[in-house]
């Protein structure tokens, strides 16, 4: 079972394009803009990560007996 | 197999080298990164797993030994790393107490599986005292 690379980048260049999108939306004065458009970046990369755990949880259920 | 071994190293050391990129500003993201990775490495884990399980399994029968003594071994050994798993992020994230009380509730949940164990263990035991 390969290991899935591509969610890792995924997941890091998601966070980096918010960390640019929060300074410059902060420095511009549109602090509201900036926590929420942190907040949406973070719901997406929450949702990825959550299909993971799930399966890890699932795999660990199976394997177990549990 | 063994490839699957070094993907998974050289991508928690790729996890690592990127969360420290993101630095302060992408701190939540950071954590959702290892979080992701954790997840990823354990499903790589639980695949070099299986086979020794069945072997496990296969050894019971040889032996002869009661399966569900196994199974509770078993499930204890899982509930056990899902637990030291969810505490470990915990801690990471920076919530100790909850990492804590995850730790309480995976022993608490082993210790009542083990209950039909030690309640065996104890009718032997009044058996031998008499």
């Amino acid at each position: 079972m390969p290991m899935d690379i591509d969610l890792i980048f995924k997941i890091a260049a998601i966070g980096i394009i918010i960390s640019i999108l929060n300074q410059v939306l902060s420095r511009s004065g549109r602090e509201e803009q900036a926590t929420m458009t942190t907040l949406a970046g973070l719901v997406v990369v929450l949702m990825m990560v959550a299909q993971k755990i799930a399966e890890l949880f699932d795999l660990v259920k199976s394997l177990f007996h549990l | 197999m063994m490839e699957s071994y070094w993907q998974g190293a050289a991508g928690v050391l790729i996890a690592c080298l990127l969360a420290i990129s993101l630095g302060k500003q992408g701190k939540d993201a950071g954590l959702l990164l290892a979080l992701a990775v954790c997840s990823m490495v354990g499903l790589l884990a639980m695949s070099y797993l299986k086979p020794v399980i069945d072997f496990l399994q296969r050894l019971a029968d040889v032996s002869n030994l009661q399966s569900d003594m196994l199974q509770i071994l078993l499930k204890a050994v899982g509930i056990g790393l899902v637990g030291e798993f969810a505490t470990l992020i915990c801690v990471d994230a920076g919530n100790g107490a909850m990492g804590k009380a995850v730790q309480l509730l995976t022993s608490a949940a082993i210790l009542w599986l083990s209950l039909p164990l030690l309640t065996q263990l104890l009718e032997l035991l009044e058996d031998v005292l008499g």
